[in-house]
């Protein structure tokens, strides 16, 4: 009997190769509560983890733990991932976790579906609410963090679309305590600085935690309220966050959010150029029937006032055929000879055109003479080939014809 | 640096000269109307292609209320 007793170490081992052995027990997920957090001064955590009936020593040592962005604290509901096994030196059975993780996504879902309830209800989401982004912004306000490559991809965008267009960024945290404030000041920031007219805020795609900024009350109000258009372009296409929902318009990727910030610079060009063409034929067309009407009542009109009307139109008409030109150039050389043409017409309106066809001006000292009572005793009379020095016989005052 | 303020902006002007040119394609303007239109529109869009070369299209960043001018490492 004596001889088969085993000493404690070898029972010890024992255990732990067969918990070791056992699959059942490797590799294994655990969820429960965090309770007696002990962090030691080894960089190594002990605690235990518990649900309602049962508890289970823990340890996770500073080579699993260093990279965790959370520090547990009693009564965190967390996920481990590792080994149940066997510490030899006291016989205590303990898990091994070499991951942990928040076990509160649940609950953020829970929090988000509840917020987008209340704000929706209250009608911060309503499509009535939505600005309309500015043709052509003076500026694109960016909020991104600085170092990400949202900003990157805005960039490339705006570089190919508008090279020219400015963009100011206010750099931010976009994830972690504290973002969801920093965010706030700098949308407000910007939308005081008064040099831009729309603004970008976005970050790249990241856990429901990581996004989790973009879910907080206060943001999702800032952005409601911002007086400037606001684009939202946070994580990957697939996540919608509260920050989607209240901005002005929601981008898949930030690349897509420059899209709908930047205009595309030739396109506008065009449209300009095209509306002045419309101008130029339109003012062409219009002027061509209106001379072709105004030489018809000029052939019938014998005085000069219309000739000095439309000596006053064809300097407009130069004038406007000079900036005319100074618009475009090249392609109006056909259009500025009809525009001389239609000059050329319209001196020809002058007072020559009438004395040819049997017409006499009676002048003296330079002054047209209009009636009998008038005249002098010696005037000239001016036809189209030259004058005559006239005496006058004698004069009678009657109705003309 | 960016501008401030623009007195009527660019989307408005862009309306302006639109509705110009429908107004002189609809026709039965007098001969004074239509050069006035013509001028007016003539006027809108050299201000309108002005404007597009405005911008300076540079990256700023906007720390404590204050403009600074960006390290740029991608050339923008």
């Amino acid at each position: 009997m004596q001889a088969s007793a085993l000493s404690v170490s070898d029972l010890n081992e024992y255990v732990r190769r067969s918990l070791a052995g056992d699959p059942m027990l490797q590799g294994i997920a655990v969820r429960g509560e965090v309770s007696n957090f002990r962090p030691y001064a080894s960089g190594h955590w002990y605690f235990s983890l518990k649900d309602e009936h049962s508890r289970i020593a823990c340890v996770m040592f500073r080579q699993h733990n260093m990279g965790l962005r959370f520090k547990p604290q009693d009564g965190m509901k967390v996920v481990l991932v590792g080994s149940a096994g066997l510490y030899t030196v006291s016989g205590s059975y303990q898990f091994y976790a070499e991951a942990m993780l928040q076990d509160g996504v649940g609950e953020l879902f829970e929090r988000y579906n509840a917020l987008k309830d209340k704000l929706l209800k209250e009608g911060l989401f309503d499509a009535s609410r939505k600005r309309p982004l500015p043709l052509l912004p003076r500026a694109v306000g960016v909020i991104t963090s600085a170092s990400g490559a949202v900003l990157h991809d805005i960039k490339t965008v705006t570089r190919r679309r508008f090279p020219n267009m400015p963009l100011i960024l206010r750099s931010a945290q976009v994830q972690g305590d504290g973002a969801a404030a920093d965010l706030v000041k700098a949308l407000q920031e910007l939308a005081q600085s008064g040099y831009v007219d729309v603004i970008i805020i976005g970050r790249g795609g990241g856990s429901m935690e990581d996004l989790w900024a973009f879910n907080e009350e206060e943001l999702v109000r800032a952005i409601a309220a911002c007086p400037i258009p606001v684009i939202s372009a946070v994580g990957h296409e697939t996540d919608t966050t509260l920050a989607d929902f209240a901005a002005d318009m929601r981008a898949p990727t930030p690349s897509a959010a420059a899209e709908l910030a930047v205009p595309d610079k030739k396109e506008l060009a065009q449209r300009i150029l095209t509306l002045r063409n419309v101008l130029n034929r339109q003012a062409m067309n219009h002027l061509l029937t209106l001379s072709a009407r105004a030489q018809q009542a000029a052939g019938r009109l014998e005085r000069f006032s219309p000739a000095m009307r439309l000596q006053g139109y064809a300097h407009r008409l130069a004038v406007a055929n000079q900036a005319l030109l100074g618009a475009y150039g090249a392609g109006l050389r056909e259009r500025k000879q009809r525009v001389d043409a239609l000059l050329g017409k319209l001196q020809a309106l002058g007072p020559g055109e009438t004395l040819r066809r049997g017409y006499a001006l009676a002048m003296h000292e330079g002054q047209l003479l209009t009636g009998v009572g008038e005249l002098p005793e010696q005037f000239s009379l001016v036809f189209h080939d030259g004058r005559a020095e006239v005496q006058v016989l004698s004069t009678k005052l009657e109705e003309f014809l | 640096m960016t501008q401030k303020k623009q007195d009527i902006g660019f989307e408005a002007k862009l309306e302006a000269l639109e509705a110009l040119a429908n107004t002189m394609e609809e026709g039965g303007l007098s001969l004074e109307a239509l050069m006035q239109a013509y001028e007016k529109g003539i006027r809108i869009s050299q201000e309108l292609t002005k404007e597009l070369e405005t911008a300076q299209g540079k990256l700023m960043s906007l720390k404590d209320g204050a403009l600074k001018p960006v390290e740029d490492h991608d050339g923008l």
